[in-house]
């Protein structure tokens, strides 16, 4: 069956983010950890748009070599901002040095293993562990804290769902990766591709929602 | 090939919408969790708020209550030395030549006064309950109240002086200053024995006394026993207790526990 590449919704959904981040955090806190946001979702969304005019238009072999590289990149941000979340309840860089070095090592380990040209499914599921452990630490402390916080509109609470929910939901397509892509070779159905607009929407819903949440906490 | 690829599909996507039903219900466990601790919280806040409120309460009670003391202290040994002192001036400007004697008895009454004054002005002062130890500051009430001549009286104290919060220490050492006021006004007695004794987790204040007594259940039915009373909510209020024995004729026995968080 042709194998056909569908325009990437998920880049509707990262530029409408982008848009609520860039009007929603425009008097932000140089210290404040919220200021990256805007940033990497500019850089996301340009990201995944060519990822898409290069297979589309280009006709590259495959871009996976893009995508291992942006995984790094995306998952050293994740930990970042899971850190600086949480470092109002307990700072431990450890944990987030340790998640980095995990997250660089498998990426080295299958760059030498499978090189460039096939999709870093470890490297992935690596990321996707961390961010998962970082969250449940982060709900923890949270719980466990005394401060009075409303949970419906804490940015950080939603910032994190958003995180939790990505991974959680993506553990599955990174684990059958193979099986799946060769389904949509073959078969033309790209399951990958849905579950991944599904858990972009939530993704970039709970974030869209956590930016205006900081911006009527600002007004 | 088509089945497999089908459980496949049907698998990732079943596992990927648990997770995420999972991670949901995560999520409103955690709110829900949330909700709670903020309903603990305020619920903590509100007995807070009720403590305090009780505690001014005491305090404004206790504040009447020394006003009242100082008045009647101020009416019968103060104002009798000032009253008599101001007869006897009298009687010295109506006296031609000076009489030694009258102006030496003059100026010792006087000075009894002002001594009084000072004893009525130690003994009311929080400042010098900050200054002082329990101990210590029960101590100079006792002496003070020796100095009255109605009642011989005995203090011991075992074990170390342990640090007491300010709160707890004004309460104790009022509530005490009660106790020996009511000793004083109704008991009668010629003998108050006062001992302090400092525990690992609280203190014990015992008084007793060899007065008339009386039927502990009678008088808190009393209008009278409202000062018996406030003593037990006052001593509760700081997470004591008091313990009341005495018998008509054979005296009194008050003990207060008092922990010292």
């Amino acid at each position: 069956m042709a194998h056909s590449i569908p325009f990437p919704i998920t880049c509707v959904f990262e530029f409408i983010c982008f848009l609520v981040s860039v009007l929603s955090l425009r008097e932000r806190n140089k210290k404040d950890w919220i200021r990256y946001f805007p940033l990497y979702l500019f850089f996301v969304f340009a990201f995944d748009l060519y990822g898409y005019i290069e297979s589309k238009f280009i006709h590259a072999q495959n871009n996976y070599w893009l995508y291992n590289c942006f995984k790094l990149i995306d998952g050293w941000f994740c930990f970042l901002i899971l850190y600086k979340i949480s470092a109002t309840y307990y700072t431990k860089k450890i944990v987030y040095i340790l998640e980095m070095t995990l997250g660089a090592s498998v990426f080295i380990y299958e760059a030498i293993t499978i090189g460039f040209s096939q999709y870093f499914r470890l490297t992935d599921l690596t990321n996707n562990v961390c961010v998962i452990f970082s969250s449940l630490m982060y709900y923890y402390y949270l719980l466990k804290d005394d401060e009075m916080i409303k949970l419906s509109v804490s940015t950080p609470f939603w910032i994190v769902a958003g995180f939790f929910f990505f991974s959680f939901g993506s553990i599955t397509t990174s684990l059958f990766f193979k099986y799946l892509a060769d389904i949509n070779k073959q078969l033309g159905i790209p399951v990958r591709y849905i579950i991944f607009i599904a858990i972009n929407l939530i993704l970039y819903s709970c974030w869209s929602y956590a930016f205006i949440c900081r911006y009527k906490q600002r007004t | 090939m088509q089945v497999q690829a089908k459980d496949i599909i049907i698998i990732v996507i079943l596992v990927t919408i648990v997770f995420l039903v999972a991670a949901a219900f995560l999520l409103l466990y955690i709110n829900m969790y949330n909700n709670r601790k903020k309903k603990h919280i305020l619920e903590k806040q509100a007995m807070q708020t009720t403590f305090e409120q009780n505690l001014l309460q005491s305090r404004l009670e206790m504040q009447e209550q020394t006003f009242d003391t100082i008045s009647q202290e101020i009416h019968d040994s103060v104002g009798q030395l000032l009253s008599l002192a101001k007869v006897q001036l009298s009687i010295a400007e109506q006296n031609v030549t000076t009489d030694k004697r009258l102006l030496s008895e003059i100026k010792n009454n006087i000075g009894n006064a002002l001594n009084d004054l000072r004893d009525i002005a130690k003994s009311l002062s929080s400042e010098r309950l900050h200054q002082l130890c329990f101990s210590q500051a029960v101590e100079q009430e006792l002496q003070r109240m020796s100095r009255t001549n109605l009642f011989e009286v005995f203090f011991t104290k075992e074990g170390e002086d342990r640090e007491i919060t300010e709160q707890k220490k004004i309460i104790i050492f009022r509530i005490l200053q009660e106790v020996l006021q009511n000793i004083l006004k109704h008991a009668h007695a010629n003998e108050v024995v006062v001992r302090l004794v400092f525990h690992e987790k609280e203190f014990t204040t015992d008084v007793s006394d060899n007065g008339v007594g009386f039927v502990v259940e009678d008088v808190n039915m009393q209008a009278d026993g409202l000062g018996l009373r406030n003593m037990i909510a006052r001593t509760s209020l700081i997470g004591g207790t008091v313990s009341i024995q005495s018998k008509p004729g054979y005296g009194t026995h008050i003990t207060l526990n008092i922990p010292y968080e």
